[in-house]
């Protein structure tokens, strides 16, 4: 693949930010109806670059320009992205927030996809930090977009000082890395891992330092902090965007860096066949990450009484479930991975997309606001019903199936207690995940409580998202077959 | 170049980079004020800096390090203006910066 075939979403993307500044600016304020088709045209084509280059099988899965591997893996990972902008672009126009968002929202939403399609494919410790910091500042200012708002301002306050600590961080133990490496692609680096500079106690401290700054994107323990804050405060429809799109990049960066700091050979045949072998340390890291998350966001999201705090507690215990992943990382593990975030795709976006139609309609994000929703408007309580179920991991929902592939990922390798504490924490977050279904069913509905409407693009949006959840279970081997074939190619080097 | 300066090697550099990443995670966790905080991060960002120049000179790869350190300080320079337009904002809405003051959002 040629360098320009690759970088051709990255160049779909800036047209389309340069395009959405200029109509913005042409148009003199009045805000037309014209900037959502142009970023929705800007991503749609991207998505189409991302789903021929799976249909094609032409990526060549070689490295270009010495920073972008061109695999299947980020393929998918460009897709899922580009997905999830369209929808939060699309949930925008019917949340709550400033429904007529000016076109510095759009060029800021098609610059973050830019640098989630190159985070993904980043096998240079340069291009990862610059990707990196693209989705990290683009976020900064859609959180704190409103600008009056004061609980906006705080949140992007909280998240700009805790993303620029992390990431800080993360730059230290890249520049420490760089040292060991003697260069700054990820291949000299698992060259020097493999030749033993993974037993000088620097190389543990320069690991643990760049996890940081992961661990931050994808809101892992103990960095999830900003994470409730943030999503409270945001825009819901942007709180959505970066629970799914910023964590799933984070997450493919993560994988492209313990990619290079396993310690296989060089020459393997079966790229990640178990390479990391029991108790190496890299492993020992993720797996205590994937247990402290999961456990404490669940355990977090059991007392919230916001509905916004309680998505992103439970988005974090996905992080810890995904994590769980990558601590196995095996070829299965990885694609279950792939799996997990897909199902994670369309259960968080609409389930964000559901909270912020309730915000609009009732101006408060306390689960309190959806009291009697069964009998105000079924359709939406009753969809909103099926996603609660399918991110609690209730059969035959999509969410159940990406646990299923998970979990017998992990019990395949015979962690038995890994798997343990991940049921645990699923039978924890059915009690939290029950409390809206209990208000929106079993409390009757309040005198004079005004009716939440629907607008008829809403209702297509929720549909589309819903139906896969609903529905998937039908084709989950088809879909589980196709996420095994993504992993095959992952590797970080040519 | 003859005299004391001979003797300053790669371990000198990362030693002084050492110190500044220190000082700048004392000073992150010791300011209240945000924009304090963010003097902090400079700091940890310049000793990263200083590591890729350093490993650039005594390093076998010639310009990497250098190149790599100039995008940390552009990158720097975009947070540093996204950051400092945040707290201002921050400032006008309620005459308060300090961090730990700014907690509307919690639970």
């Amino acid at each position: 693949m040629t360098a320009l075939g690759a970088l051709l979403p990255s160049i779909l993307l800036t047209a389309g930010v340069l395009a959405v500044l200029f109509a913005d600016a042409a148009a003199k304020g009045r805000r037309p109806l014209l900037l959502p088709w142009i970023s929705g045209t800007a991503l749609v084509a991207v998505a189409a670059v991302a789903v021929a280059w799976l249909a094609g099988d032409r990526l060549g899965d070689r490295v270009v320009l010495g920073a972008l591997r061109m695999d299947a893996f980020t393929a998918v990972l460009t897709l899922f992205c580009a997905v999830a902008g369209l929808v939060s672009i699309l949930a925008t126009l019917v949340g709550d927030g400033n429904s007529r968002p000016g076109g510095e929202f759009h060029a800021l939403v098609l610059c973050a996809v830019v640098g989630m399609s190159v985070l993904a494919a980043a096998v240079d410790m340069v291009t990862l930090y610059l990707a990196f910091e693209l989705v990290s500042i683009t976020g900064y200012v859609l959180v704190g977009m409103r600008r009056a708002d004061r609980l906006a301002n705080e949140a992007a306050m909280k998240y700009v000082l805790f993303g620029a600590v992390s990431s800080g961080l993360m730059v230290y133990g890249l520049s420490l890395l760089f040292g060991l490496a003697g260069g700054t692609s990820l291949e000299a680096l698992r060259a020097a891992v493999v030749s033993g500079a993974s037993s000088q106690p620097v190389f543990v401290a320069a690991v643990v330092l760049v996890f940081a700054g992961f661990a931050f994107k994808v809101s892992a323990a103990p960095f999830h902090f900003w994470a409730p804050d943030v999503y409270q405060g945001a825009p819901t429809a942007v709180a959505g965007f970066l629970s799914v799109a910023s964590k799933a990049a984070g997450f493919a960066g993560l994988v492209r860096v313990v990619l290079a700091l396993g310690a296989q050979p060089a020459t393997a045949k079966e790229p990640i066949a178990s390479f990391l072998p029991w108790g190496s340390p890299v492993a020992a890291v993720l797996a205590v990450a994937a247990v402290l998350t999961m456990t404490v966001g669940n355990l977090a999201a059991c007392r919230q009484k916001d509905l916004k705090r309680l998505l992103a507690y439970s988005s974090i215990a996905h992080a810890g479930y995904m994590l769980m992943a990558l601590a196995v990382w095996t070829p299965n593990a990885m694609s279950a991975l792939v799996f997990y975030l897909v199902t994670y795709l369309f259960m968080n976006l609409a389930a964000f997309l559901f909270a912020g139609i309730v915000v609009r309609a009732t101006g408060s994000s306390s689960i309190d606001s959806l009291h009697g929703l069964g009998f105000r408007n079924p359709w939406l309580a009753a969809a909103f019903t099926l996603v609660m179920l399918s991110l609690t991991g209730i059969p035959p929902m999509l969410g159940f199936l990406g646990k299923l592939v998970l979990f017998e990922s992990v019990l395949r390798e015979g962690w038995v207690w890994f798997a343990v504490i991940g049921l645990l924490n699923g039978a924890i977050s059915l009690y939290y995940y029950a409390l809206p279904l209990r208000r929106m069913y079993l409390e009757g509905v309040a005198e004079g409580a005004p009716p939440v409407r629907l607008a008829p693009g809403a209702a297509v949006l929720a549909a589309v998202l819903v139906l896969p959840v609903v529905a998937f279970f039908l084709w989950w081997s088809p879909l589980a077959d196709w996420a095994r074939t993504v992993v095959p190619s992952l590797r970080i080097g040519s | 170049m003859t005299g004391f300066l001979e003797h300053i090697g790669l371990m000198h550099f990362l030693t002084v980079g050492a110190v500044l990443f220190c000082a700048g995670i004392v000073t992150v966790l010791a300011r209240r004020n945000a924009v304090g905080v963010l003097i902090g991060l400079e700091l940890v960002l310049n000793a990263a800096n200083l590591n890729l120049v350093a490993f650039d000179r005594f390093g076998p790869a010639p310009l990497r390090g250098s190149v790599f350190a100039i995008f940390v300080l552009a990158v720097a320079a975009a947070e540093a203006a996204i950051a400092l337009a945040i707290v201002l904002n921050v400032f006008d809405s309620r005459d308060e910066i300090d961090v730990d003051e700014v907690s509307a959002l919690k639970g």
